[in-house]
């Protein structure tokens, strides 16, 4: 390219090449039919020589009256016509100039001829001759073909009107026609369409040089894609681990989401064959937020880590599960601020259900039980009230009389008989996990935390209201829960407000990929695990984190569904 | 004046001397959309230019530089493997520059040098170049032609070529670079390639023609340890070798005086060998040759048209059918199968094209896809869906 253009620019250069093409082209525009391109091979028998002896072909070469010129097998000649028109030969085709100027006349022998007739006088007059018939034409482009063994040929017309003489007999070809003639039939009517096989063009004609050219580029790109496919395998490989996506703010976040074994944090050193790590990473443009969770568990788990994973919230069943946790850490930052979370001392809590109350077991000491009220209806400023206990979240919560005809408070617990989410029965078994030692901190600084209430000897935690003893920055915590998109967005927030006067704000979302707020219908009505995790997985989950210690920034997360399922942890 | 003059000549192909320049153009402009599994995607257009200003110096020496540039706004179906709507559009840029000799008639020896990149942006708004996918390539290499006749012939060639991703680096490795997976490197992706291509072209009996391509690429990856047995990293970097084989044939054909057309037929096969392993972490599987494949596929084609008319119909399928070696199936919950992951994607389509001007055809196409695997844990990637879409547009071939 560089070359190409370095010639174009050097005006001695440009009069150094135009020079000879000048002074060539005098003499050969002097001439009416002279030849412009051969590929291959090709001869002339020029009028006064002897029979049969033929030479060769070269470019720029006159082909006068008398002159026969002949193509070798996949070869082609290109006659140029001093006004303009040209006539191609195509392979093994032998060709006689009649007559040159100002008629033009040729004897196609065999083979094929095609002409691009143009700038044809009213008075002149072009036409190609067969031994069988004769076509005559002004102003047209066709072809023209001869099988000398099977005295037979065609003409092929694309534009222009083609007269074809056979016999006496006169037909006009139009363009898009055809028409064969034999030696042995009078001549036919023609037909719509081009006959069958390769055309000049196609063989190697005009239009073949230009498909060389697109061959040679084609071949170029070929390997292009190749290339270009390796890039896009690379891709796809990982794009199944991570994503882009928009969060609530329109900001573009990068996610990954990984599970890993054997984390080599100093929480787990004791027993990292115990422990997995979940790890949820965001970069948007100025800011870079993850999370992680910890967990430890009462043996070494298994190969399948799934197998553990799905009681961690605990399990419907007879028998008690076979894995729990016994510490866990969770850590969520902006790299400048921290939220964390610690729980020690985990253990078993069995629970079952008598219709009215709850009753709550160690199953590691037979001692150690407590009974909980179900529904403990009271009465506030002439209204009834329903103080309900869910036990699979282990907290109470206070109902309207609607709120509770409606069977708020409670959560569900998963089914795996059916696979459905329920309350629990009067006839169901049902085990969670208990930490005897949490602790919340912000930047360090401790804002909430609990551990047994020692002053009634509590050193195994069955219910955290009745057997904890809780401590808050500042002596209190006061909550306060909005839904500020309202009540039909998934967008809640909770603030607590500490007796330090502090406060720490969560803002939690529901999103789709493009930062759209879900609505509460997604999920109407999906109650099976299977479809609650098909539609869960259409969406995102945001949570902005915003405290006093934070001092106006934020501990902003996306985590995408998936890897909750992946791990287990959602079922 | 003199650069307006080598512009002139550039585009408009004329002959200044002994330097010949004949254009070539290529330009798609297609709109549509596609659903994926019912759920359709807004529209969205794609256009794809092709422009190589051939410059022959002289019967033995052309210089063949070749641009190509592509918006895609709505994805092909055979572009959205795993069901994704990976992303929401993408542009890409090449230049390939050939230098073409031609010696003693029959053999050509065909320099070349090329850069592409490409830009992918996976949500709206994202600036272009910002695109975590975005590559860059940069290739040279060199390619020997022999032809038998103008119709047969055969080539050898060998290329290398890098391919990087400059905005790709693992989040794992910008914090944790312990985590002990292979991706965790900062430039995991990027990749020296060798490739070395065979082909051969001759006619075959009734006006057909048969293509025979192979590919062979040695590829090394700088920054991709490998994974061992325990999950932890060995201390040297993955290695791929791929092979793709294909086969083409093409007949034309004619039905009394009313169909005239073009039948193909291709069948190909690809494989990967690679040294890479993957850890399964929530299993704990050490999933050894994971990226290893093979591959068949086979596409046939026919285009015809019909009596008089100018309509062009085209009707193709392809079948592809890929198998992994070690890379064990897994059931809904994601537990592994003994059998081993297949993935067989069918497609069709059809497209109409209608000449309205010189070298200009009004186009419709519509394709269809199904991918259909024994792998049924869909939850991070796609293998069981069906795809569709149409487009509809111009294009001008000259």
């Amino acid at each position: 390219m560089t070359a190409a253009i370095g010639r174009f620019r050097t005006p001695g250069f440009i009069f150094g090449a135009l020079a000879p093409a000048l002074l060539f082209s005098l003499p050969l525009s002097a001439e009416p039919v002279v030849v412009k391109k051969i590929r291959g091979k090709a001869e002339i028998h020029r009028a006064k020589a002897p029979a049969g002896r033929w030479a060769p072909l070269r470019p720029g070469a006159p082909v006068r009256p008398g002159d026969e010129v002949r193509t070798a097998r996949e070869s082609r000649t290109e006659l140029k016509l001093d006004d303009g028109s040209k006539v191609v030969l195509g392979s093994g085709s032998r060709v006689k100039v009649v007559e040159s100027s100002p008629h033009r006349f040729f004897t196609l022998a065999a083979g094929r001829m095609k002409s691009f007739v143009k700038n044809l006088r009213p008075t002149n007059k072009f036409g190609v001759r067969t031994p069988l018939a004769a076509a005559s034409v002004r102003g047209t482009v066709f072809e023209m073909g001869f099988d000398e063994q099977g005295n037979r040929g065609f003409l092929d017309v694309s534009r222009g009107i083609v007269s074809l003489n056979q016999d006496g007999r006169e037909v006009d070809v139009r363009g898009g026609q055809r028409i064969d003639f034999l030696s042995d039939r009078p001549l036919g009517e023609p037909v719509r369409g081009r006959s069958t096989g390769a055309s000049i063009e196609e063989e190697s004609g005009e239009d073949g040089d230009r498909q060389a050219l697109k061959r040679e580029v084609g071949l170029g790109m070929s390997k292009e894609m190749v290339m270009a496919a390796a890039a896009d395998e690379m891709r796809l490989a990982e794009y199944q681990e991570g994503k882009v996506l928009i969060d609530v703010h329109g900001d573009q976040v990068r996610l990954e989401e990984y599970v890993i074994r054997r984390p080599r944090d100093a929480f787990a050193a004791a027993n990292p064959d115990r422990a997995f790590k979940l790890v949820v990473l965001n970069e948007r443009d100025a800011r870079f937020d993850y999370f992680y969770y910890l967990g430890l568990f009462n043996q070494d788990l298994p190969e399948d880590l799934s197998v553990a994973l799905n009681d961690v919230r605990g399990k419907l069943s007879a028998a008690a599960p076979d894995y729990f946790l016994t510490a866990y850490e969770m850590g969520q930052s902006n790299t400048q601020d921290t939220v964390l979370d610690q729980a020690t001392g985990g253990h078993l809590v069995k629970i079952t259900y008598d219709g009215t109350n709850y009753c709550l077991e160690d199953p590691t000491d037979a001692s150690n039980t407590r009974t909980i009220l179900a529904d403990d209806p009271f009465t506030q400023d002439g209204d009834t009230y329903h103080k309900v206990y869910d036990p699979v979240g282990d907290r109470f919560v206070n109902l309207s009389e609607a709120q509770f005809a409606a069977g708020g408070g409670q959560s569900a617990v998963y089914d795996a008989g059916t696979d459905l989410f329920r309350p629990i029965g009067t006839s169901d078994t049902f085990w969670r996990t208990s930490f005897n030692s949490y602790s919340h901190a912000l930047n360090g600084i401790a804002k909430q935390s609990y551990i047994p209430d020692a002053t009634q000897g509590i050193t195994s935690i069955l219910a955290l209201d009745h057997d904890a003893t809780f401590t808050f920055a500042g002596g209190s915590v006061f909550a306060v829960t909005e839904t500020p998109s309202g009540v039909d967005s998934l967008h809640n927030r909770v603030t607590l407000f500490y007796g330090d006067g502090a406060f720490e704000t969560v803002n939690t979302y529901i999103i789709s990929d493009d930062g759209k707020i879900g609505p509460v219908s997604a999920f109407n009505g999906l109650a099976s695990g299977a479809a609650f995790k098909d539609e869960l997985l259409k969406w995102n989950y945001e949570q902005v984190y915003e405290a006093t210690e934070f001092e106006g920034r934020k501990i902003d997360l996306v985590v995408e569904p998936k890897i909750l399922i992946k791990s287990g942890l959602l079922r | 004046m003199r650069r307006a003059l080598a512009v002139v000549v550039l585009f408009t192909g004329a002959s200044l001397g002994a330097v010949e320049v004949t254009p070539l153009w290529n330009l798609d402009f297609l709109g549509g959309q596609h659903f994926f599994e019912g759920r359709a995607s807004s529209l969205g257009g794609n256009i794809d230019v092709g422009y190589t200003p051939v410059v022959k110096f002289s019967d033995r020496w052309s210089l063949v530089p070749t641009y190509t540039g592509s918006y895609q706004g709505t994805r092909d179906v055979q572009e959205l493997a795993g069901g994704g709507t990976l992303f929401q559009d993408s542009t890409a840029h090449g230049l390939l520059v050939k230098s073409v000799h031609q010696w003693g008639g029959r053999w050509k020896v065909k320099p070349s040098a090329g850069a592409r990149v490409e830009l992918l942006r996976e949500t709206v708004g994202e600036d272009w170049g910002d695109g975590l996918f975005d590559y860059q390539k940069y290739s040279g290499g060199i390619e020997t032609e022999y032809a038998l006749s103008p119709q047969s012939g055969g080539r050898l060639a060998y290329d290398y070529y890098q391919l990087a991703f400059p905005n790709y680096q693992s989040l794992e490795s910008a914090t944790d670079p312990t985590l002990s997976r292979e991706l965790a490197g900062e430039k995991v992706l990027d990749s020296a390639n060798h490739m070395v291509t065979l082909g051969w072209w001759s006619p075959l009996p009734a006006e057909g023609r048969l293509d025979l391509t192979a590919y062979m690429n040695s590829r090394a990856f700088g920054d991709q340890p490998i994974v061992k047995a325990d999950g932890g990293l060995s201390g040297s970097d993955r290695s791929d070798t791929t092979l793709s084989v294909s086969a083409q044939s093409a007949h034309r054909f004619s039905l009394g005086e009313t169909v005239r057309g073009l039948g193909e037929m291709s069948f190909g096969y690809g494989s990967q060998n690679s040294d890479q392993n993957h850890y399964d972490a929530r299993k704990g599987d050490f999933l050894e040759n994971y990226y290893n494949y093979t591959q068949w596929t086979v596409a046939p084609r026919v285009s015809a048209a019909f009596g008089s008319s100018r309509w062009v119909a085209t009707l193709g399928a392809a079948y592809q059918a890929r198998e992994y070696g070690d890379r064990p199936a897994q059931d809904g919950n994601g537990d592994y199968l003994s059998e081993k992951l297949k993935l067989n994607v069918f497609s069709t389509r059809l497209s109409l094209a209608y000449p309205v001007a010189k070298n200009m055809k009004l186009r419709f196409q519509s394709s269809l896809a199904w991918s259909d695997s024994n792998m049924q844990y869909e939850k991070v990637f796609r293998y069981n869906y069906r795809i569709a879409n149409y487009m509809m547009g111009f294009s001008y071939d000259y």
